[in-house]
């Protein structure tokens, strides 16, 4: 990603984070009054759903949610091939995917009912799924561009890169089957579909077993203390590896499934999130305008 | 699910869950996607038009210039937001509802009003316009009339019981306030009835006029059907038995009933009151009052007592006092001089000059009684003066000192000595008087002798020896 992308999403960041911070403060009053009495709370005007800041916070949330698609239709549309690198625009699109449902979540007043709840409970779906998305995605290995690599290339690398690792550090190929071992790839390949969520609560016990995983492998070989944070980077790579190979297949399965659930979830989101701010404009609520 | 049932039922699905929530319980007739438009104008967020097609009655007094809600004609939902859940409460009151203004209503809660309960007066029991009670009927299931606020009128018999039942004027206010109904008697101005209170009848406890009655376990205060026209209506007439008529007003006023009879027009009668009598109580002419018979009043002495106790009965004029008095004052008397003239004494000469008293002096006609006297059996001058000449004329003149004497002077004796025993002639007729009249003395003093006097020359003369 281009520095200059960084640094925008950075301030868009902080800008939101700001932003969140100053909502919750001012609508927090309103928020945790009762439901029954809220349409006679002081701030009612403000944070209802049709208040002042409450639509506007919804024709933000919503809006950002419309220009989310942009990443879609770069993603797929030939015309906007050429619009910037995709993993940049993914970037973007998940900046939009937790800002928007968040914007949203604030314009509904936590008053969740009716058609357009649906709508609601998609986007979240959507954004819940996002995230699931992106760990999955960041499972299966990309190029720089974001073009998947094939799988021959990337055994081929890891190969590389193993053979290096045994070569600089003087390694048996018994210690390169313990490191096999001790990535969890076997369990995750074992388990399946399931193996999602042994490679999640590998992730998760992750620092723990990092250094389980150093310190086993560091008896077996003497590195002088100069090397010890280059071996232990290259050799948690290699573990990382060897987890993302015995994931891919899951992975690729899981991602197929996932766009089933993701999109759909988009859609009827943008559909019933349209139809939304069709009845409320023909019914005269059209914020400042 | 069958496909087609699906592709049916899923719009109907999709458009009952339009609403933003759930109504109020009492607009659930309005769910549904189909009545959205019921009360929403499309492309217009004020939705009072909406309220209006059924809260017309409101409208109704918004459009009059009445009540609450007579400017807020505009955004009903800003107060009465909907779409909050069945069991929201469509009127709210943003503080405690008995610190609501009522005035904004345009009917002042004052005095008792002001510590009741809403409920008390807002209840269905009062609402007497039957267009909300149509309305109620029509338009909702629930029981609105007694929450609504509607309906009631302002006149006090809107929920107050008129317990004088229409007997009298409906304007409850121009006898009561709401301080205190039972002190209707401070506030009544008894002078707009057909009854001006006066005098001490301002005084009187309402009660002592106005009944109270007992009707259907109440105490009612009569205030219609009193009979007023006379004053035996309320008053006994228990002193004059009637015998001065119904008419008590002729001589009495309602200040003081004994003592303020001042009032009465006495010219009205035969004897006008004037002078001193005016100021007269009545009772002191009208003795006989409790009869009332009518006093006598021919003459003065039918009341009045004669101060001269019969002096003047036989006189020439009779015993008319006003031939000397008036009823300005009995003293002074208006006889006057010139009708002093005209009576059997008349003055001149030096009586002209003496006052009155020094010939009217007091005197006793009766024993214990002292008065002036103004007649005499005669009115000879010793009546009057004292006969200095020892009654020597007695004989001759009948002690008639006219003979003598006039009034101008006592001093200035106008005698002719001629017609008498002794007439005056040669040189006699030069004397002086004392010269043959000289003084003598006796117990009372030094008188002048004239009679009997020795008229012999030798009684006065001396002769001398030549002659002898």
């Amino acid at each position: 990603m281009k520095k200059i992308h960084k640094i925008i999403l950075t301030l868009l960041t902080l800008g939101f984070i700001l932003f969140t911070i100053w909502i919750i403060i001012e609508s927090s009053d309103y928020l945790f009054t009762d439901q029954l009495m809220r349409p006679h709370h002081v701030d009612h005007k403000l944070w209802k759903p049709g208040g002042m800041i409450g639509h506007g916070l919804g024709i933000l949330g919503g809006s950002m949610m419309i220009i989310m698609f942009v990443y879609s239709l770069r993603k797929r549309i030939k015309f906007f091939r050429n619009w910037g690198n995709l993993p940049t625009w993914l970037n973007y699109h998940i900046f939009l995917g937790i800002t928007g449902p968040i914007l949203v979540t604030f314009h509904t007043a936590l008053k969740f009912g009716g058609l357009v709840s649906i709508s609601y409970w998609s986007m979240i779906a959507v954004a819940l799924s996002g995230f699931i998305g992106r760990y999955i995605y960041i499972k299966i290995p990309h190029h720089v561009n974001g073009k998947e690599i094939t799988r021959n290339d990337f055994n081929s690398k890891v190969n590389e890169i193993t053979e290096k690792f045994k070569k600089d550090y003087d390694l048996s190929n018994e210690t390169i089957g313990i490191i096999y071992s001790l990535s969890g790839g076997n369990q995750i390949e074992k388990n399946g579909m399931w193996g999602v969520f042994t490679l999640f609560f590998i992730d998760l016990t992750g620092w723990f077993r990092r250094k389980h995983i150093i310190s086993v492998i560091q008896e077996t070989t003497k590195i002088s203390n100069s090397d010890l944070k280059e071996f232990q980077f290259s050799l948690m790579q290699i573990v990382k590896m060897n987890r993302q190979i015995a994931f891919w297949n899951t992975a690729q399965k899981l991602f197929h499934y996932w766009h089933v659930i993701h999109k759909p979830f988009a859609y009827t989101m943008l559909v019933i999130m349209f139809i939304h701010i069709a009845i409320a404009v023909s019914l005269g609520y059209t914020w400042i305008y | 699910m069958k496909f087609w049932n699906f592709i049916f039922i899923f719009p109907l699905i999709i458009f009952a869950q339009f609403s933003p929530g759930k109504l109020s319980k009492y607009h659930q007739f309005l769910e549904g996607n189909l009545n959205c438009i019921k009360c929403h104008e499309i492309g217009n967020r004020e939705i009072s038009d909406g309220c209006n097609e059924c809260h017309h009655p409101l409208k109704l007094r918004i459009d009059a210039n009445q009540g609450f809600h007579k400017d807020k004609k505009e955004d009903c939902g800003s107060c009465h937001s909907d779409h909050n859940g069945e069991e929201f409460e469509l009127v709210y009151w943003p503080k405690d509802i008995k610190k609501f203004d009522h005035s904004e209503t345009g009917y002042i809660l004052t005095g008792e009003h002001k510590s009741l309960e809403c409920k008390n007066c807002h209840t269905e029991k009062f609402i007497k316009d039957n267009s909300i009670i149509d309305w109620a009927n029509e338009y909702t299931q629930f029981d609105v009339l007694d929450r609504t606020f509607l309906g009631l009128k302002t006149d006090c018999y809107s929920c107050h019981e008129n317990i004088h039942e229409d007997k009298i004027s409906n304007d409850c206010s121009s006898c009561h306030n709401t301080d205190d109904w039972e002190l209707a008697k401070n506030e009544f101005d008894h002078n707009k009835s057909q009854f001006l209170l006066t005098g001490s009848h301002l005084k009187v406890d309402c009660e002592k006029c106005h009944p109270i009655q007992e009707k259907n376990s109440r105490k009612i205060m009569q205030l219609t059907g009193m009979a007023f026209e006379n004053c035996n209506n309320c008053h006994e007439d228990s002193f004059h038995k009637g015998a001065y008529g119904p008419t008590c007003e002729t001589c009495h006023t309602s200040n003081n009933w004994n003592e303020d009879l001042i009032s009465f027009d006495h010219s009205a009668t035969n004897y006008s009151l004037n002078g001193k009598h005016e100021n007269v109580n009545c009772n002191e002419c009208h003795l006989e009052i409790l009869s009332g018979k009518l006093p006598q009043f021919d003459q003065c002495n039918q009341c009045h007592e004669d101060k001269h106790y019969g002096q003047f009965e036989n006189r020439k004029n009779g015993s008319d006092c006003e031939y000397c008095h008036n009823v300005n004052n009995f003293i002074p008397s208006i006889f006057t001089t010139a009708m002093h003239q005209l009576s059997r004494l008349k003055l001149d000469g030096s009586h002209l000059a003496v006052p009155c008293n020094k010939c009217h002096e007091s005197y006793s006609p009766k024993t214990n009684i002292l008065t002036t006297q103004f007649t005499w059996q005669n009115y000879s001058c010793n009546v009057c003066h004292n006969d200095i000449h020892r009654n020597q004329f007695k004989q001759n003149y009948n002690n008639d000192c006219e003979k003598c004497h006039n009034t101008e002077l006592f001093s200035h004796v106008n005698f002719d000595h001629q017609k008498c025993k002794f007439p005056l002639d040669g040189r006699h007729k030069d004397l002086n008087c004392n010269d043959c009249h000289i003084s003598e003395l006796d117990s009372d003093g030094s008188f002048v002798r004239y009679s009997p006097i020795a008229s012999q020359c030798s009684d006065c003369h001396t002769f001398t020896d030549e002659i002898k």
